[in-house]
């Protein structure tokens, strides 16, 4: 067998058995005592941390986002989201080169994201859980609030990868917990910080209705 | 271990291979000169251009003295580049000034040369001086060490000429007393100059005429009362000595800063040595700055007015490099200087005065023509073309101060150039007063007639960039001292070119002797000063830019 041949068939391999893990019936899932659900619609709050110390510096204290996702899952442990989460944060640029008194200059930025990924979900008897990965499509727009400057408006991909612990509390109705890293870099164009991006570390909960 | 016989053959074989290799490969000491294309931006790392040194810009091209060692790395890059010569050592480079490209390849007659441009050559012999086997219609600058601009291959290559409009924008209030210094220009006194410094017969460097001359000048500013020097300096192989004659009026408000207006008046002609008069080259040039030294002499500027007369142009520019890198040496703060060669002759008419910049001196043709149009309008043809090196200013472009040249025709049209027919009755004297009138109230407008109220001093302006995570905006803080006097506040004014254009950025009078300017755009430069406002509401001179 040829070398590509045989480097081809290991993917495969790797593939299946991987498949077969996160899909597959005992003894991997022995412990397993109840099925996924098929879907689910979970709304969460959080706090999010930027990890550019530049934004952090203007935009003080925590990002707080609110995210929608509907989740469908395509195989027994394997399933795919798609989410919409809303974040926004007022914060200030600080002028001060004494003799001229110092200035500050109130600031908001949105950065509403979509994001679509795809995962993989352990029950077992009241827990889920579940690991996922994916991309996103993220417009921002920051405004001078009291100064007139043009708002800057663009987009961004990013990716993300997410972990979750959610409880069944009363039938169809889950306590959720998320954490999420979000990988955002931005176009070096635009960029102002040399190492400037909206990356960020999220830790939120909510709830969640599955079906 | 033994070496056998074959074995040390082959070794002493292969030693001596290297030892002629050695021998016959460049010295990595050697420098070449180089003519590098100025080109679309192309990345260069600093370990390159480090050891490069930069001799002249020209409006296409640098040329460089660089190692020979570097070569080989040169031409792993995009650059477009040739080899002028394979090495330096000891050589004196001239660069040669003709209209016909044949009259510069005929140079090749006497040593060697290279046409750099259309006009421009480089030449070389073995000998240090060449002024004396040059042909006479041929003008020269004598190339030598590093110049101050930025040797930068990101600059595209500029050689274009635009005629400014006559009504051109005023960047200063109308003065009345500009208006009557320029009235006072005399067709007269300045024919009186031109036939005075023509009866030395020939004003050639290196003869007694010519420091006769030179004498004639010093004792004309000492009439007027000007502080005046004579500043020797030796040139050529043979060890020459002449002089510069420089005439002072201190500036009021601003001494370190100075106007420079200057001409060579040194000649030269087929027949040097006995009959070059020079009129138009350059007694018309030299009659103007005496004659605008005359009136000026009774006023009081803000900034310092240097009157100077160069010795040894027509050897090389020698004179005005004497001065101009001795001036970068004890750090003067130049404004400018305006530079006149040939303003006498008129191959038509009217005829237009040719006005010659660099990149960094067109503010200072701006404002020149803003000038003439405001008290003394005239017709002027505006060029920026670093190529144009053949006269007192390019010194100075090479010092990195700003410079411009006033002569009738780039090319030459006079033909009784460098002949000893270039006496005074070949002038158009209307026209040489009027290019002595646009100059007196360009240097006048630069130097500033000192005002009842004195304008702020000791301007610095620092900036601190304020960003957003998307966009980033300027704060510039001005400061100054506060002016003397019963002052009610200050105006600020802003431009984006040098010297140029300024308009009010403050609202409402300034009352404390700071100001912010903010939110400007980060990648814009921004130039400033300031005016005080005394109780009678009367505004003072501009202070000294800041940027």
């Amino acid at each position: 067998m040829k070398k590509a041949t045989r480097a081809r068939a290991r993917h495969w391999l790797m593939a299946g058995v991987l498949l077969a893990i996160t899909s597959g019936p005992a003894p991997l899932r022995a412990q397993t005592t109840s099925k996924p659900p098929r879907a689910a619609v979970l709304v969460t709050f959080g706090a999010m941390r930027p990890l550019e110390s530049a934004v952090r510096g203007l935009y003080r204290g925590a990002f707080v986002p609110v995210t929608i996702e509907g989740d469908f899952h395509l195989l027994r442990n394997l399933f795919v989201f798609g989410s919409a989460r809303f974040l926004g944060r007022n914060g200030e640029v600080v002028f001060n080169m004494p003799p001229a008194p110092e200035e500050r200059f109130p600031l908001r930025v949105s950065l509403p994201s979509v994001r679509m990924g795809g995962g993989v979900a352990f029950p077992w008897q009241k827990w889920l859980f579940s690991a996922g990965a994916g991309l996103s499509y993220t417009r921002y727009e920051e405004k001078w609030t009291t100064e007139d400057i043009p708002v800057a408006t663009g987009h961004i991909y990013g990716v993300i990868a997410q972990g979750g612990v959610d409880y069944r509390v009363y039938k169809r109705l889950w306590a959720v917990g998320r954490f999420e890293y979000s990988y955002t870099p931005m176009d070096e164009t635009r960029q102002v910080f040399p190492t400037f991006d909206l990356s960020g570390i999220s830790v939120s909960g909510g709830v969640a209705v599955r079906f | 271990m033994t070496t056998s016989r074959p074995s040390c053959l082959k070794l002493g074989a292969v030693l001596a291979a290297l030892l002629v290799i050695l021998s016959t490969a460049p010295q990595s000491s050697d420098t070449v000169l180089l003519r590098f294309d100025k080109q679309q931006p192309v990345v260069v790392p600093s370990a390159v251009t480090g050891p490069m040194v930069a001799i002249q810009e020209l409006a296409t091209a640098w040329l460089v003295e660089a190692p020979a060692s570097l070569l080989p790395r040169l031409r792993t890059l995009r650059l477009s580049f040739e080899v002028l010569d394979a090495t330096t050592e000891g050589k004196a480079y001239f660069l040669v000034f003709a209209p016909q490209a044949e009259q510069i390849e005929g140079l090749a007659a006497f040593g060697n040369v290279r046409l750099l441009e259309k006009g421009v050559g480089l030449f070389w012999s073995n000998t240090d001086e060449v002024r004396e086997i040059v042909p006479a219609d041929i003008s020269l600058k004598r190339l030598s060490g590093p110049i101050s601009a930025r040797l930068s291959f990101l600059t595209p290559g500029r050689a274009r000429a635009v005629e400014r409009p006559l009504r051109a924008q005023a960047y200063a209030p109308f003065d009345p007393r500009i208006a009557e210094m320029v009235g006072q220009v005399s067709s007269a006194r300045i024919l009186d100059s031109v036939a005075n410094l023509q009866s030395y017969q020939t004003r050639y460097a290196s003869t007694s005429n010519c420091e006769a001359s030179g004498t004639y000048i010093y004792d004309f500013f000492r009439q007027y009362g000007l502080q005046t020097d004579a500043d020797y300096f030796t040139f050529s192989a043979s060890n020459y000595t002449t002089s510069n004659i420089i005439a002072t009026i201190p500036g009021q408000v601003s001494p370190d800063r100075v106007v420079i207006v200057c001409a060579h008046y040194d000649s030269y002609s087929n027949q040097a040595k006995t009959a070059a008069p020079g009129a138009d080259d350059n007694a018309s040039g030299t009659a103007a700055v005496m004659e605008i030294a005359r009136i000026l002499a009774g006023y009081q500027f803000d900034f310092t007015i240097k009157f100077i007369g160069f010795s040894a142009e027509e050897w090389g520019l020698y004179g005005s490099k004497h001065y101009a890198q001795a001036a970068r040496q004890r750090g003067e703060d130049i404004l400018g200087v305006i530079n006149m060669d040939m303003i006498g002759y008129a191959d038509r008419l009217p005829e237009d005065l040719d006005l010659i910049v660099n990149d960094r001196s067109d503010w200072l043709g701006n404002k020149y023509v803003a000038s003439a149009t405001m008290y003394a309008p005239l017709a002027i043809l505006q060029a920026i073309n670093a190529s144009v090196t053949g006269s007192d200013h390019s010194p100075f472009w090479d010092q990195g101060y700003s410079a411009l040249l006033g002569i009738e025709d780039i090319p030459l049209k006079n033909p009784y150039y460098h002949k000893p027919t270039d006496t005074v009755d070949t002038l158009n004297l209307d026209f040489a007063t009027a290019v002595t009138r646009a100059s007196l109230a360009a240097v006048a407008e630069l130097a500033q007639p000192s005002s009842p109220v004195a304008p702020p001093t000791g301007i610095q302006a620092r900036s601190q960039t304020v960003r957003s995570l998307f966009t980033s905006r300027k704060m510039v803080v001005l400061t100054w001292n506060p002016s003397p006097g019963n002052i009610a506040g200050y105006h600020v004014y802003r431009t984006l070119t040098s010297h140029t254009g300024y308009q009010r950025a403050n609202a409402a009078l300034v009352r404390q002797p700071y100001y912010v300017d903010r939110l400007l755009r980060t990648d814009v430069t921004y130039y400033y000063v300031v005016t005080a406002v005394d109780a009678q509401g009367r505004e003072s001179n501009y202070s000294v830019e800041v940027r």
